[in-house]
């Protein structure tokens, strides 16, 4: 329901109308053709909108192909420019191809392809351009209507718009499209699908037989050839296509390789055309098709008020801003980024409340836990103090009993030993160096008095550890050395074993 | 700006906007994580610290007491102010009784800085609240029992005193000694 659009062509006695939608062909679901010759201008509005209603149209949105009026089409090659110059280039280029006392003229154009040439690449661009009033006359169409008008288009570039679609373009042959409307009949010339020549000539066939429009319009046709061939020497015509309501189509058809030199047929779709959802009689239809070719094509828009042309006022500029201009994209930058910032800022301040939160509980319990920190940290010092003291209280009141200890080293010191220097070093581990000698006969007497009195000395249980630091050293005395508890006059060699001990005290 | 056009003072100003939204939408994210990364350290020091406080122990009673008793044995045992000639007529009591001979007898009183760099030894008075004691340099001749009398019974008055040095010589037919002793000092009240 949502994608039904009407397709209208608009040719002032004639009305067309076609209802699609889009799915993977065009999707006919209704049509009706609507003649307006005996009805006044001002009542057609009442008519259409009493045919939409009576034959059960559903699309809220329409896109009139319309024609009859002073509208010019151009192809224009161009380098690529950006949308700012294309819109000056576009109404510089308007103005040259309105024709001379065009009261007010409204212009679009559409940007077909890209081609190279000469190594540059180049934009091919369809400019039409139309009279206020004819355009004027499409929206008063629908002024009073339940469907908004959402383009309004020529009728050659909806025709040229349906053969896009519809038949496969061989390169650089060129087709001439005829297509009657009303009491006019469009002549194009396109390659490639590409609108190169349209020319509208008023042809009413009322009060001529058919052999007599056949022809007139074949001599019409012909002028348009040699005209298209005078300003496109290069272009080859290969074919000529026939569409509208008119009922000669099938003669012309015919006596078109004969008169003219060119193959002619008459426009056919159907195949194109996904009928599933149709309403209505399918032979009717069949037999309206041709003269619906403009109104379908027309419709046929994936993106309807924005591809092709649109003469509506304002939407030209409104399909400029569609593209990417600086301002769209500044503009959409700049909403963008407002969002994130609203995004950001409700973040913010939801974290901003929860980290605040946070802040505070940890303040409460720093609070709580400093003082008792502080606390233990008082009791710890006190601890290491009375540690402290404890063991300066041990070193001072635990004093080695001197006397006891010189009496016990008197008791194990032999005869033969001299102690030259005994030396006490206090501090952490208090120790006792004794510096002497033992004078015996032999050195191996001297040694045996040591050892003994080393023994006993590592024995005492006043010493946690009895220590020699270096080793005995066994020398001749003098002569004259006296050996200790030996009264002798008679001088004689002795051996003298000199000895360091070091006692540590507990 | 005036020199624009409305469509070109529009890109400016929306273009501005967007730097601007962008800008503050990263200066309140990047404010966020700073916070937040403040406050994650703060909990960890809190969470450290609780943690600390759960693992100590108070001191009991009783070894508050305990504390109190040894602080008070200390203090009772330095020697006070007025009592250091009667310390010394105590050493030279013993001296006499033992039969020592040729005493010498030299005293300096040490101040220690807590302040200044000290000694391992002095360190460890200090921790104690020791600031001053007395370093006594002896020098005294005697037989060997003798001396071994005097240290003895100096050792055994009920005084701070510690032997820093002993050495004795042997100079025949006596022996030579040379004390240097610590006395710790009580603070004046």
């Amino acid at each position: 329901m949502a994608n039904r659009i009407l397709g209208i062509e608009y040719a002032g006695d004639r009305i067309k109308v076609v209802e699609v939608g889009f799915a993977r062909k065009l999707k006919i679901f209704n049509f009706a053709v609507i003649d307006n010759r005996n009805v006044a201008p001002e009542r057609r509005t009442e008519q259409l909108n009493h045919t939409l209603q009576v034959r059960g149209f559903e699309a809220k949105d329409a896109i009139i192909a319309t024609g009859g009026g002073n509208s010019e089409h151009r192809l224009l090659t161009l380098p690529p420019l950006s949308m700012r110059e294309m819109h000056f280039v576009m109404q510089r280029e308007a103005k040259k191809l309105a024709p001379t006392g065009m009261a007010e003229m409204l212009w679009s154009f559409d940007v077909l392809k890209s081609k190279e040439e000469l190594g540059i690449k180049k934009n091919q661009i369809l400019l039409v351009t139309a009279e206020r009033p004819m355009i004027d006359a499409a929206q008063n169409l629908m002024a009073q209507s339940r469907v908004k008008l959402q383009q309004v288009t020529t009728i050659p570039e909806a025709v040229l718009n349906l053969l896009r679609q519809i038949i496969p373009w061989k390169k650089d042959a060129v087709r001439t499209l005829v297509h009657f409307a009303g009491t006019g009949v469009h002549i194009m010339f396109a390659q490639e699908g590409t609108l190169m020549l349209s020319r509208e000539i008023h042809f009413d066939s009322a009060e001529m037989g058919q052999d007599e429009q056949a022809d007139r319009f074949s001599n019409e046709l012909r002028r348009s050839m040699l005209y298209f061939r005078q300003n496109f020497p290069q272009a080859q015509l290969d074919q000529i296509i026939f569409s509208g309501d008119n009922d000669i189509l099938g003669s012309l058809a015919t006596r078109s390789s004969e008169e003219l030199g060119v193959p002619g047929s008459i426009l056919r779709f159907e195949d194109n055309l996904d009928t599933s959802g149709f309403r209505g009689n399918w032979d009717e239809f069949r037999f309206h098709l041709s003269s619906l070719t403009a109104a379908i094509g027309a419709a046929w828009r994936k993106s309807p008020g924005i591809s092709g042309i649109n003469l509506l006022p304002g939407k030209t500029q409104a399909k400029q801003e569609a593209g990417l201009n600086p301002a769209k994209i500044a503009r959409a930058a700049c909403v963008i980024a407002a969002v994130i910032a609203l995004v950001t800022t409700l973040y913010y301040f939801r974290e901003k409340g929860k980290i605040d939160e946070l802040r505070q509980d940890v303040t409460e319990r720093a609070a709580i836990v400093d003082p008792r920190l502080q606390q233990m940290v008082q009791f710890e010092t006190s601890r290491n103090l009375a540690q402290q003291r404890s063991e300066f209280l041990k070193r001072i009141e635990t004093r080695p009993d001197w006397t006891e200890l010189f009496r016990s080293i008197s008791f194990i010191v032999p005869t033969t030993a001299v102690f030259e220097e005994m030396r006490l070093e206090g501090g952490d581990t208090s120790k006792i160096t004794i510096r002497g000698y033992v004078l015996a006969p032999s050195a191996a007497e001297g040694n045996t008095d040591f050892n003994r009195f080393f023994s006993a000395l590592t024995a005492l249980s006043l010493f946690r550890s009895v220590t020699m630091p270096r080793p005995t050293v066994v020398s001749v005395a003098d002569s004259g050395s006296p050996i200790p508890g030996k009264v002798t006059n008679v001088s004689m060699p002795a051996s003298k074993v000199t000895f360091e001990v070091v006692c540590e005290l507990p | 700006m005036s020199s624009l056009t409305k469509q070109q003072q529009t890109t400016v100003i929306c273009f501005a906007g967007f730097l601007l939204l962008l800008g503050l939408a990263v200066a309140m994210l990047y404010n966020l994580n700073s916070s937040r990364a403040a406050v994650d350290r703060q909990k960890q020091d809190v969470e450290r610290k609780e943690q600390q406080a759960r693992g100590a122990k108070p001191p009991t009673l009783e070894e508050q007491r305990k504390w109190a008793e040894q602080e008070a044995r200390l203090t009772n045992l330095l020697l006070p102010e007025q009592a250091v000639p009667q310390f010394f007529e105590e050493v030279t009591k013993i001296a006499t009784e033992t039969g020592i001979q040729r005493l010498g007898m030299n005293t300096e009183e040490i101040s220690i800085e807590p302040s200044k760099a000290v000694s391992p030894e002095e360190a460890k008075v200090i921790a104690v609240g020791i600031r001053r004691y007395l370093a006594i340099t002896m020098r005294f001749q005697g037989q060997y029992t003798d001396i071994a009398r005097f240290l003895g019974g100096v050792a055994k008055l009920d005084r701070p005193i510690e032997y820093h040095f002993v050495n004795l010589k042997r100079i025949v037919p006596l022996i030579e000694v040379q004390l240097v002793m610590n006395v710790y000092k009580r603070e004046p009240a």
